[in-house]
């Protein structure tokens, strides 16, 4: 019988969120390869969403509208999947990896007896069966995993593990659906929000970004760098544990527990490469790096690399472009 | 307040990728050389409880679900001066997923008492998964917040600041609650006193079997596992496209990756 695929999508006042695309590349490729359709789902978002969503090459595009669902509260969030998911029992339903998602799944699972496999980066098809693949270990190694038993099968995907331009457009877009909803309990009353860089800058905005690690060593040693990103008109993030020793502030972490960036330019100074903090950063157009450790993990996703002592080629490239201005 | 909080301990995820090594046989990291210690999440929950019951008043009790080994993790606890210390001794707990976990957890915490936080840390340094903190939630049927990285008392319960995609979200929520806490630059894990070390190995630690909280049941134990079978572990393979740029001295090289991080840089005006 042909599978039916669920994609959630997130939004934000009308915005999709960029990796709701590239969870409708990943369920796309999953209809593909188990043989099935796939669905989106948009919680709340207008017609113009709906239609923005319409254009892939999907089954329908399910829309849950309530005044319930505008802002996200898990409990409502929960309810109007809940009930549809129990109702239509689809196969699969995929989720973009968020800071969202990561609220509210756990318990959309439970409630309606769903497997969740967290922060797939691929999946395939062995025998009947379908395989997911996910790093563990920090990426030091990557397992393969399979899921027990019947029923529907929850999974979020990694942020840049499906890129976004392999999601197919629709010739015919995909028909909008109202969702049935029952009661819908917003559980949370939010009394405020504050936007990451209200205060500075939105890294996840920046065309350049000077990454800064732990190779930096303190931060009286700061000063090169920033001098680099203001010549390069760049923005400064930095690995964790730059964050945890309190040389930046928190909302200047990149990772997998930090902003997930996707600059035309990124420059790692002194970041190892761990794959935490990879995650975060992968989808920028160009990564280049200056390490001491011609084998540190960064030079394998990096274009360009400089290898030595960043307290002495920083202020050099400083000069260097300085002279070049 | 009475608070309670979870933690994990792990292979060190610090360890370089080369001195790593897997068992294929028994789909497993083989531990080697690597030191174990505990999550660094479940690390940043505990001094957000200090912090709190600094605050606030309560008590703080830690629970693992592990082997021997972890009572040091809880001996870490103890000396960082959490109050109360109870271990779920299993042989198994390494390969327990997380439903299984929660369920371990939830088991010992209802036998351990009553608290108005139960925290948890966002995901393990290990496995990464991140869903032990909703399933315990679920598991106690109480509320779950994920990704706190402030919370105080207020007159009607407890004010949260979660991370979100875009920020941060305030809200106010009346306990009981489960919440998973994040890294924040308020919330680095203090560094025990060895005196308060040394202390901490003669303080009560309780012990707890599968047997003790009725889940000796093999069906319900960890190693039968709940909703994954781990079908492979490998390491992945690099590729190295990277080009190092070279020169006969420094300064040819810095010019000449000036000059194609210039060109990069360039083509964003
Ligand atoms: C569950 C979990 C979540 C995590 N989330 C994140 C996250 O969101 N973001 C994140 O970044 N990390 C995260 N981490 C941490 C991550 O695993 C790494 O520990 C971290 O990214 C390493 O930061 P780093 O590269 O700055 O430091 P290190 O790994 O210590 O690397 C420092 C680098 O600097 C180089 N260096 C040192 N001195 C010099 C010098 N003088 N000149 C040039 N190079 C030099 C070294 O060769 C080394 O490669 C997470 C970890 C866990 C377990």
């Amino acid at each position: 019988m042909a599978k039916s695929i669920w994609i959630v999508m997130q939004q934000r006042e009308g915005k999709l969120h960029r990796m709701s695309r590239e969870a409708i590349a990943a369920g796309q490729q999953l209809a593909a390869m188990v043989g099935g359709t796939a669905s989106a789902v948009l919680i709340a978002g207008d017609d113009a969403l709906a239609a923005e969503v319409a254009a892939y090459e999907l089954e329908a595009v399910k829309v849950a509208a309530s005044p319930a669902l505008v802002d996200y509260t898990p409990g409502a969030f929960v309810g109007a999947l809940g009930s549809a998911i129990a109702a239509e029992r689809p196969d699969y339903v995929l989720f973009p990896h968020t800071y969202q998602s990561v609220d509210f799944v756990p318990r959309l699972s439970q409630e309606v007896g769903a497997a969740l496999v967290p922060e797939t980066i691929s999946f395939e098809m062995v025998g009947d069966e379908v395989i997911w693949k996910r790093p563990i270990l920090g990426g030091k190694l990557q397992s393969r995993v399979r899921v027990k038993g019947e029923g529907t099968v929850f999974a979020t995907l990694q942020s840049g593990a499906f890129p976004v331009d392999s999601a197919a457009a629709a010739t015919t877009p995909a028909a909008v659906q109202a969702m049935a909803l029952g009661d819908l309990v917003a559980d949370r009353e939010i009394l405020g929000v504050e936007q990451a860089g209200d205060d500075e800058v939105d890294l996840t905005k920046a065309d350049i970004i000077v990454g800064v690690g732990r190779g930096v060593g303190g931060p009286d040693k700061l000063g090169p760098l920033e001098e680099l990103a203001e010549r390069l008109g760049a923005d400064i993030g930095a690995s964790r544990p730059v964050i945890d020793n309190g040389w930046l502030p928190r909302d200047r972490q990149i990772g997998s527990s930090g902003q997930t960036v996707a600059p035309k330019l990124y420059l790692a100074v002194g970041i190892s490469g761990a794959i935490q903090h990879q995650v975060g950063m992968k989808g920028s157009s160009c990564v280049v790096a200056i390490n001491k450790d011609k084998s540190a993990p960064i030079f394998g996703i990096s274009q360009y690399g400089l290898v030595g002592d960043l307290h002495e080629l920083v202020p050099a490239l400083n000069a260097a472009l300085a002279e070049s201005e | 307040m009475n608070i309670l909080v979870c933690l994990k301990q792990i292979l060190d995820p610090d360890i370089p990728a080369r001195d790593f090594r897997i068992d294929p046989e028994r789909r497993e990291a083989v531990r080697g050389s690597a030191d174990l210690v505990t999550n660094i999440f479940c690390e940043n929950a505990l001094e957000t409880a200090l912090q709190l019951r600094s605050t606030s008043g309560g008590t703080i009790t830690v629970l693992s679900h592990g082997s021997e080994d972890t009572e040091d993790v809880l001996r870490k606890a103890l000396a960082m001066k959490a109050d109360e210390a109870a271990l779920v001794l299993d042989q198994d707990a390494e390969r327990a997923d997380p439903l299984q976990a929660a369920r371990v957890l939830a088991a010992a915490i209802r036998k351990l008492g009553s608290f108005d936080v139960i925290m948890v840390g966002r995901e393990s340094g290990d496995w990464g998964i991140g869903q032990t903190g909703g399933l315990l939630a679920e598991e106690l049927g109480l509320p779950f917040i994920a990704l706190v990285e402030q919370l105080e008392v207020d007159e009607r319960g407890l004010r949260i600041q979660r991370q979100t995609d875009t920020g941060t979200e305030i809200f106010e929520v009346t306990p009981p609650v489960v919440i998973s806490i994040t890294n924040s630059e308020n919330n680095l894990p203090r560094i025990p006193k060895t005196r308060d070390v040394m202390k901490s190995y003669r303080k009560p630690l309780t012990t707890l079997s599968l047997a003790d909280l009725s889940l000796e049941d093999p069906s319900l134990s960890p190693a039968a596992g709940s909703y994954y079978r781990l079908a492979e572990i490998s390491i992945p393979e690099k590729e190295i496209r990277c080009e190092l740029v070279e020169g006969d001295n420094l300064e040819q090289r810095i010019d000449a990756f000036a000059r194609r991080v210039a060109d990069i840089a360039d083509t964003t005006r």
